[in-house]
């Protein structure tokens, strides 16, 4: 029976000190078996024994059962040698054990030295009825347990060591978030100037040769945009944090705003287009619009890039229709000059080009392909590319798209009316509406100011939200057209205090601003404005958006 | 935790037996009460079987102006016998402080903390101890030896605990701890008696003398004995000792003369009696066993009652002087008196010569919580008896 018992319990305390890497959780369910076992009351493990000039320093590491000494955890006590040194033994004498705090209702004592560094001592009033098998099971638990307080305190160090190392990488992340955040608006502010300056031009002069440079203005800093753009989704891909929007559209407007903005090049290059689009794509879809036209523009921007005579062909096939959704294959085939097979396998990496080299014919940040296959996958689907140089390419993706909600008529823009018919429409129907622009940027300021006044609105302008406070107390707007980052006060907190006054409620109010990242649009929402408008501003994107809401029933404004 | 109520009386009043606990019964024997001067407080034992009757006992005792607090057991504990009727008040000169905490967290952190939140502003802010934290559990608390750990942990010396199960013994769930307004389930009512004396405890189980070993546990579940399914194992015992098919029906008749043990290092063993089946073939528990250890099956255990006795006896003059003119508030665990049969009866006659207590007063009990030694590390128990002089 002897045997047994001390087997059950050796057992018991192995599987105990065996189980834990945190060492409070092992010191502590240790001394707790311990004690189950002896039935000793109380107990202390005592760490870092050092022994000083006949007294013994050791640190208060666990204590159960003795509130008074539970008081000293942490601390370093100092205690005859006598006490914790030894060998494993039940001390009975109750003027050394009251040298511990408080120890003075304790008259018998069980010392288990762990190694030299440590001792557990177990606490009772009175010594047990019954001899305890110390030798048999006790020493060998101890011996075990110091090898297990090792390995805590080496799990502990690489713990803390991976915990530094997260936060500092947590940080290195927060910081480069804040460096991308920051440089996109720095680089949006004066690129706002930039495109709004050059259309205005352009539409103030009827000379050929300076209508071109502003049109090659234009062009580089949408070329610049754009890989700001690219550079910030990639970033958001790296984060996990790319997600999608969902709403109804119609694949003809996707189609339409894609080839609208390739076919000054196809015809500069004298390129061919031909679509072929399944008629099963012709109905309301939901999806995020936006997102496909992204992957659509790519592929078919590049197959115009790297063709120079022929054609480029953007097809559409829908794969599976299971009544609850739609996979569709899209595809970009060019007569391009092609690609290899090598270079093929690393094109939809991030940074990665066919042709990286110093002399390389063609620009681009080596981004789009890959942030291509990143949104493809989000939307369920897959990316590749088929191709044979000096003939051309043929670059694929497949997604899931839903059967829409919403009828035709009611499904969301994924370009602006057409940019004549917009700023038309706002000059025939809306001339003389007055508008508060809020920016705090004089470039800016004049480039907005310009812009819609070209098309007859009548322009108050507010530098803060101070001002803006004051001006909309004094006189009524049809429409507000808020920046975000502004002195005094910004225009979150401006259009909380507009929404404050009732006869504020419904007037719409426009974010027009360099903070483009999705979680500026939301806190923009939240603040109460009606819609977004990021700069810099397409101008025909801002007409589009200012007679959408011009147009709106004075009933409550909805955003979004 | 409900502060101590206020009431002082010049007379004593005695713990009450009454056999027909409703309104009018209950209303007569109060009589007894009333004569002696009405107590400020009372803890109610009630029968299973009179569960139905609680809302006109609290109706009752409100009526007198009596706070209370009871819970509801398989059976009550008066004298030499077990009742299944009536009921059992057990006066306060004025009702100390208690907590009614109903459906505590499965995580037994997490219940100890809400225990602990409701009983330290009533203790001693230092290792004095100076009042009894006496705790009645819903038997189907699940993680009793744990939260016991946890609670430990927190109120360290600043009190003595002690404490026993209640519920049905079909163990169906059933709100089974009340107050004056209300019964829960789940939880556990928590009474700070006021000496820091805790009760004295017993099982007189001899250590066994047929040990197998129970290879896989969780909690309060037996999955495997010797590397097998644990029915299937705990079944061919049975089998051999009673020649008894094992069912879901006969299971905890049968399993109270095959409990488990844990075997300590101080000599000890700690029973615990299987009281249910599961789908799975699993053994359910009343009390957790250490997570994966190795245990024991106890055969038939010999339970050495006069030693047991002699014990209990032995302690409660060291700890308490002896029981004196008081009752003895007694609880009996249900399986121990399952496994003795008619031999448990003996044993409460033994108890009361030895102690020389004028009465026995408790009930059984489905779980019990207590030190083997007078000043132990306290522990969830089964098949003991839990003694302490009432007032």
């Amino acid at each position: 029976m002897e045997r047994e018992r001390i087997l059950t319990v050796l057992y018991d305390l192995a599987l105990v000190i065996g189980g834990e890497v945190d060492l409070g959780a092992l010191l502590t369910r240790t001394l707790q078996r311990l004690l189950f076992h002896t039935s000793f009351p109380a107990g202390v493990v005592l760490l870092n024994l050092a022994d000083l000039d006949g007294e013994t320093r050791a640190e208060v590491a666990t204590v159960i059962g003795d509130f008074d000494l539970s008081r000293h955890v942490g601390e370093t006590i100092a205690l005859p040698t006598s006490l914790p040194r030894g060998p494993a033994a039940l001390l009975r004498d109750p003027s050394l054990l009251r040298l511990l705090p408080g120890g003075a209702t304790r008259h018998a004592c069980l010392r288990l030295p762990i190694d030299a560094d440590g001792v557990i001592l177990l606490l009772a009033p009175s010594a047990p009825a019954t001899a305890l098998p110390i030798t048999q099971i006790f020493q060998p638990v101890m011996s075990n347990l110091a090898k297990a307080i090792a390995l805590c305190r080496s799990h502990s160090a690489q713990t803390r060591a991976l915990v530094e190392a997260k936060a500092a990488a947590e940080s290195a992340n927060r910081a480069k978030s804040a460096f991308l955040a920051n440089m996109s608006h720095e680089i949006r502010t004066p690129l706002n100037a930039v495109i709004g300056l050059a259309y205005l031009a352009g539409r103030g002069t009827v000379e050929p040769g300076v209508r071109a440079q502003l049109e090659k203005i234009s062009q580089a800093a949408q070329h610049l945009l754009n890989v700001i753009n690219d550079i910030l989704d990639i970033s958001k891909i790296e984060a996990g944090k790319m997600s999608l929007s969902e709403s109804d559209f119609q694949f003809a407007a996707v189609l339409d705003n894609v080839i609208g903005l390739i076919d000054d090049k196809m015809r500069a290059k004298n390129l061919r287009l031909a679509t072929d689009i399944d008629p099963r794509l012709d109905g309301v879809l939901r999806g995020d619009p936006v997102r496909l036209g992204q992957i659509l523009l790519n592929f078919a921007g590049n197959a115009v890039k790297f063709t120079e005579h022929g054609s480029v062909t953007l097809s559409a096939r829908v794969l599976q229709d299971d009544g609850d959704g739609l996979r569709v294959r899209f595809e970009v085939r060019d007569t391009g000059v092609g690609i290899g097979l090598a270079d093929r396998e690393r094109l939809f990496r991030p940074f990665e080009q066919a042709d990286a080299s110093a002399t390389r014919q063609h620009a681009g940040t080596g981004l789009g392909l890959a942030i291509a296959r990143h949104l493809a996958r989000l939307m369920g689907g897959e990316v590749g590319v088929e191709s044979q140089p000096g003939v051309g390419s043929a670059f694929w993706f497949t997604v899931r798209l839903q059967h829409g909600l919403a009828s035709a008529r009611r499904v969301s823009h994924v370009a602006p009316a057409s940019a004549i018919s917009a700023s038309q429409c706002l000059q025939t129907r809306h001339a003389g509406a007055r508008v508060l622009l809020v920016e705090d940027n004089m470039i800016n300021q004049e480039v907005a100011k310009a812009l819609l006044e070209r098309v007859g609105l009548r322009v108050d302008v507010a530098e803060n939200g101070v001002e803006a406070l004051e001006m909309v107390g004094r006189q009524a707007y049809a429409l507000i057209l808020m920046d975000m980052q502004m002195p005094e006060m910004d225009g979150l907190e401006a259009t909380r205090r507009i929404r404050a006054i009732p006869e504020m409620a419904r007037v719409p109010v426009l974010a027009m601003t360099a903070n483009a990242f999705e979680d500026d649009r939301e806190r923009c929402f939240a603040a109460g404005m009606n819609d977004h408008v990021g700069k810099p501003v397409a101008p025909d994107l801002l007409y589009g958006t200012l007679l959408d809401w011009l147009e709106r029933p004075s009933s409550r404004c909805t955003g979004r | 935790m409900s502060p101590a109520g206020k009431q002082d009386t010049m007379n004593e009043p005695r713990p009450l037996y009454c056999g027909r606990p409703d309104t009018a019964g209950l209303s007569d024997s109060l009589r007894d009460w009333r004569s002696a001067g009405m107590p400020g407080g009372a803890l109610v034992l009630l029968p299973e079987a009179e569960k139905d009757r609680l809302p006109s006992i609290q109706a009752v005792l409100a009526a007198e102006g009596i706070a209370h607090v009871g819970a509801i057991f398989p059976a009550l504990v008066k004298d030499d016998g077990f009742l299944r009727e009536g009921a059992l008040l057990l006066p306060f000169d004025r009702l100390p402080a208690t907590a009614l905490i109903p459906s505590l967290p499965a995580d037994a952190a997490a219940a100890a903390r809400r225990i602990a939140d409701a009983v330290e502003p009533h203790i001693a802010g230092n290792g004095t101890t100076q009042s009894t934290l006496f705790m009645i559990f819903d038997a189907m608390v699940p993680t009793i030896g744990s939260i016991l750990d946890a609670l430990y942990l927190r109120l360290a010396d600043r009190v003595a605990y002690a404490g026993v199960n209640a519920g049905s013994e079909t163990f169906q769930p059933m709100p089974c701890l009340f107050d004056s307004r209300e019964s829960v389930s789940g939880g556990v009512l928590c009474l700070l008696l006021p000496d820091g004396r805790g009760a004295v405890l017993d099982h007189g189980y001899d250590a066994p003398q047929d040990i197998v070993t129970a290879t896989a546990t969780e909690g309060n579940r037996v999955i495997g004995i010797d590397w097998r399914p644990a029915f299937e194992v705990y079944r061919e015992q049975v089998r051999g000792l009673y020649d008894v098919d094992l069912n879901r029906e006969n299971f905890y008749e049968y399993a109270t003369h095959f409990p488990f043990g844990i075997l300590l290092a101080n000599n000890d063993v700690v029973v615990r009696i299987p009281v249910a089946l599961e789908d799975d073939g699993s053994l359910f528990c009343v009390g957790e066993v250490p997570a994966n250890s190795m245990l024991t099956l106890l055969n038939a255990p010999r339970i050495d009652s006069v030693r047991s006795v002699n014990r209990l006896a032995a302690l409660l003059r060291e700890g308490f002087g002896g029981v004196g003119e008081r009752h003895l508030l007694t609880f009996y665990c249900a399986g121990r008196h399952l496994h003795l049969g008619a031999d448990s009866r003996r044993e409460l006659g033994r108890l009361r010569e030895e102690t020389r207590a004028p009465a026995l007063v408790g009930a059984l009990s489905l779980g019990e919580i207590g030190s083997l030694t007078p000043w132990g590390y306290p522990l969830f128990h089964n098949a003991t008896l839990v003694c302490r002089p009432w007032n």
